[in-house]
């Protein structure tokens, strides 16, 4: 290659498209990780080149690439329609970082399509109930993909399941049941519990031990059932339907419950705490509180004039204070000038 | 006179008769005496009046003094309630078993996926101690006060719940012991239970066919464990079994186990139920196939020379040493394809010039200054042998050109020892002509030549190559495809002086720098061979 050639390459001037797409490689993308940016802006270059030459086929492909490094570059989940629009159009397109190797758009663009779908209920707020929606389309899209591996996830990723779509599809299923189970909790836990045991499940089944950790505790939590001190009804729910309260308890008073054949489970003599259901919990939780509230206004009424009087003479401290301040620059000044 | 029936007094079973007054339950494997047995009976026993007396009052302790609809009030009002809760409070602490797999193989096996630790086996006092339940629930002085089918159908179903977690605790207890025995009881056990869920799908699933369909897997399920406690039982008695054969098996009641799992996965059941046991038959699965990876290894490795399978084991295990199973497994097949090379039976991939040994040692050798200082070293041993390295072949960019750089794209071979992977230990080969990339494309029998054994697995191998190739300026998005395992002519060298000794080990023409305990690994090859070539 002659010395004019070599600074065509360079400035990228009087390059035909093909060249213009070409010099991407050169001048950026294979000269490694670092410069990928430089990249994509050259492959919109090089789309425009194309498209002055209507070259639209070229064009797709520089917009694709462009697009494809933007995501996996910046893992900006905006970039995919654009990503999925362009390879929509191509059968195959280049490996990340080679020229040479090529890789088929039909699995890339079923992947991006299904995370597309991710990306919303990534985002999705709202109850318990649109959240596991969500999270269940999420799933049905990673779904049609079965085993297949996964490719745009060894570049970027939410969390750590990368490797195929039925991890995905197994982790979203998770999340949509263990939302499922904290919607329905308030009103029937055995049913809550059928549901966090699917999530169990699920997460289980993508090796996730965070997750599957969390729904394991909860659904142990969510299966025990006790009866309440107080009003002696049988309640299911650790933490969500009964608590344990402090008390003070003695061995006599397991013995009169053993005695009468109730349940000795509601007390926890070395704890010194029992249970009470929620409704009984709470009831005296808001009737403490509405008590302390109650005193602790009357305190400050009664402290009100008190602190009225401890203001004044604060105010008459501090203006004797600026007197004798005064007072002490002026014999300051005085023994200076002599 | 009928004669008394013998209960265990540790799991309440009912022993078979025995003349000599000793036995050895073969359900929980506990040896106990009749005395023994009749005083847990009295215990009981006592314990079950006194129960009875707080919950109906002595009038009420015989039964027959009570007319048959009081009795009927007295059983809604009093007993099925305490019966209810207290069955239900004893078995809340072992909630989380059913996601546990119930018999380990008699090898190394991966954790199961559930947290902590099976409550089976983690509780196994607190549900042998449910022998006390069990027998309330039976006691002849409780069911008179049963008077409808509804009502004995209400304590049989809590019979067979709580027996059902005895079996299963006895089933996880003895099957830990990975022993023949342990294996045999853990049968029985299964047997036991698959009786009691084939009396529930006659009894309770009428009608019902949801709890049909999944009792219907749970049958599946445990008939499958019984295959497996079988082969088991085979795979640790005192003699050669036909590893082949035995793999064949596990392979196929992993195939029934997986698709029991997906069945249950797939029911319309309470999930509480259904989903800790797809946990745990995945992972049944998983260890009847990674037994079956064990069994066929056995049957490659033991082909000339027949011994037990615990023997082999314990042999395979100690070579290996301290390692996970699953690299356990993956460490012991490449100790039969090193086998199998050995004997000839399958290629591989090698290039056998140590020409460049001499030249090597040569180079390395400290000579004295001028004739005068430093020290002189002589060579005092050479042993040249066939390292095994991973080998892979690597896609990469690079840049040339200076002021008007450009990138371009090439690739080159990559090779990693494999007795003890490290990124020190990684060599790349540019030239496409090299012996190594021409061996590649033809793989050849492995002479009967000295060889060391590999430790490490392909995972192990990739990891290091891709961080090698990552952090190398030269190899700009580097792809890194692993292709196995090559034998390169390798040597380690003793160099002796007045100022000490030392020893040096290089392979690849002087390229991979090697650990100086390749001779062990050496060793640890030959006696493999001996042993199984």
């Amino acid at each position: 290659m002659g010395f004019f050639d070599k600074v065509k390459k360079a400035t990228g001037v009087g390059l035909t498209p093909e060249q213009h797409y070409a010099r991407v490689y050169e001048k950026a993308i294979l000269l490694g990780e670092e410069n990928y940016e430089k990249g994509i802006a050259l492959f919109k270059k090089a789309a425009e080149q194309a498209a002055k030459a209507e070259m639209a086929e070229l064009e797709n492909r520089a917009l694709a690439n462009a697009a494809f490094y933007s995501f996996i570059t910046s893992g900006d989940a905006s970039h995919l329609p654009t990503m999925l629009q362009h390879l929509g159009k191509m059968e195959e397109i280049e490996e990340i970082g080679s020229q040479s190797d090529m890789r088929e758009t039909g699995p890339l663009v079923a992947e991006i399509q299904a995370r597309m779908i991710e990306a919303g209920a990534m985002k999705a707020g709202g109850s318990s109930t649109a959240k596991a929606e969500a999270h269940r389309a999420a799933a049905n899209g990673w779904k049609k993909l079965g085993m297949a591996d996964l490719f745009t996830y060894n570049y970027t990723s939410p969390d750590q399941h990368k490797s195929t779509a039925m991890e995905r599809f197994m982790y979203h299923l998770g999340k949509a049941s263990w939302h499922d189970a904290v919607a329905t909790v308030e009103a029937t836990p055995e049913g809550a519990a059928e549901h966090m045991a699917k999530a169990m499940n699920y997460f289980k089944q993508c090796n996730d031990e965070s997750w599957s950790g969390k729904a394991e505790n909860w659904l142990r939590k969510c299966r025990v059932k006790r009866t309440c001190w107080m009003c002696g009804r049988e309640f299911q729910g650790e933490d969500l339907h009964f608590s344990t309260y402090p008390s003070d308890l003695a061995p006599y008073i397991l013995s009169v419950v053993q005695a009468l054949g109730q349940d000795t489970h509601t007390l926890n003599l070395g704890a010194d705490r029992l249970v009470l259901c929620r409704a009984c919990g709470t009831t005296i939780d808001k009737l403490a509180d509405k008590w302390a509230t109650q005193r602790s206004n009357e305190l400050r009424v009664e402290v009100k004039d008190a602190l009225k009087q401890i203001d004044a003479a604060l105010s008459g401290l501090r203006s004797d204070v600026r007197t004798l301040d005064n007072r002490l620059r002026s014999v300051e000044r005085a023994a200076h000038h002599h | 006179m009928e004669a008394q029936q013998i209960h265990c007094p540790y799991c309440n079973a009912v022993q078979p008769p025995n003349e000599t007054g000793s036995y050895e339950c073969e359900f929980c494997l506990q040896p106990f005496t009749v005395v023994q047995a009749q005083k847990e009976e009295d215990r009981i026993m006592d314990e079950i009046k006194g129960w009875l007396m707080d919950k109906v009052g002595a009038a009420a302790l015989d039964a027959s003094n009570v007319d048959a609809s009081s009795r009927s009030y007295i059983f809604q009002e009093k007993i099925l309630p305490s019966l209810t809760r207290d069955v239900n409070r004893a078995l809340e602490p072992f909630g989380s078993w059913g996601q546990f797999p119930l018999v380990p193989p008699p090898v190394p096996m991966p954790a199961p996926k559930a947290k902590g630790s099976n409550p089976l086996v983690n509780f196994r006092e607190e549900i042998l101690a449910l022998r006390s339940l069990r027998a309330r629930l039976g006691a002849p002085q409780v069911t008179a006060f049963l008077m409808t089918d509804e009502d004995k159908a209400k304590v049989h179903g809590m019979d067979r719940r709580i027996a059902d977690y005895m079996h299963l605790s006895n089933v996880a207890d003895a099957a830990a012991k990975r022993t023949p025995n342990g294996y045999t009881s853990a049968r029985k056990n299964l047997e036991s239970v698959l009786d009691d869920v084939t009396e529930s799908l006659s009894a309770e699933a009428v009608g019902m066919p949801d709890l049909a369909a999944f009792l219907g897997a749970m049958q599946n399920r445990y008939r499958c464990l019984v295959e497996l406690c079988g082969i088991c039982e085979e795979l640790t008695a005192p003699r050669p079994v036909d590893g082949t054969n035995v793999a064949e098996r596990l392979e196929h009641m992993a195939g029934q186990c997986h698709s029991v799992a997906r069945s249950i996965e797939g029911m319309d059941y309470n999930p509480a139920d259904t989903m800790p046991m797809v946990v745990a038959t995945d992972q049944e699965v998983l260890w009847a196939r990674i037994l079956a990876r064990w069994t066929r290894s056995y049957a490659a490795l033991t082909q000339r020379r027949e011994m037990p399978f615990l023997t082999f084991a314990a042999e395979i295990t100690s070579s290996i040493g301290k390692a996970s199973p699953e690299v356990s497994v993956e460490m012991m097949e490449s100790y039969v394809a090193i086998v199998k090379a050995y004997r000839g039976e399958i290629p591989v991939i090698k290039v056998e010039d140590f020409g460049w040994v001499d030249e090597w040692i040569e180079g390395q050798r400290k000579k004295k200054l001028w004739g005068l200082f430093g020290a002189e070293e002589e060579v005092e041993r050479v042993d040249k042998f066939m390292l095994p390295v991973w080998v892979a072949d690597v896609r990469f960019s690079q840049s040339s050109g200076g002021m008007f750089a450009e990138g371009s794209e090439n690739r080159c071979v990559a090779a990693v020892e494999a007795c003890n992977p490290g990124p020190s230990r990684v060599a790349f080969v540019m030239d496409a002509d090299s012996e190594l990339a021409s061996a590649m494309e033809r793989p050849e029998p492995l002479a009967e030549r000295d060889v060391a054994l590999v430790r490490s697995t392909a995972s192990a191998a990739q990891r290091v190559l891709e961080r090698a190739a990552k952090s190398d300026p030269n190899l700009a998005n580097a792809k890194v495809t692993l292709k196995g395992i090559a034998y390169l002519p390798a040597a380690v060298v003793d160099f002796t002086s007045k100022k000490g000794d030392r020893e040096l080990a290089a392979g690849l023409g002087g390229a991979l720098d090697l650990e100086c305990a390749a001779r062990h690994q050496v060793a640890a090859a030959k006696q493999l061979f001996q042993r199984f070539a």
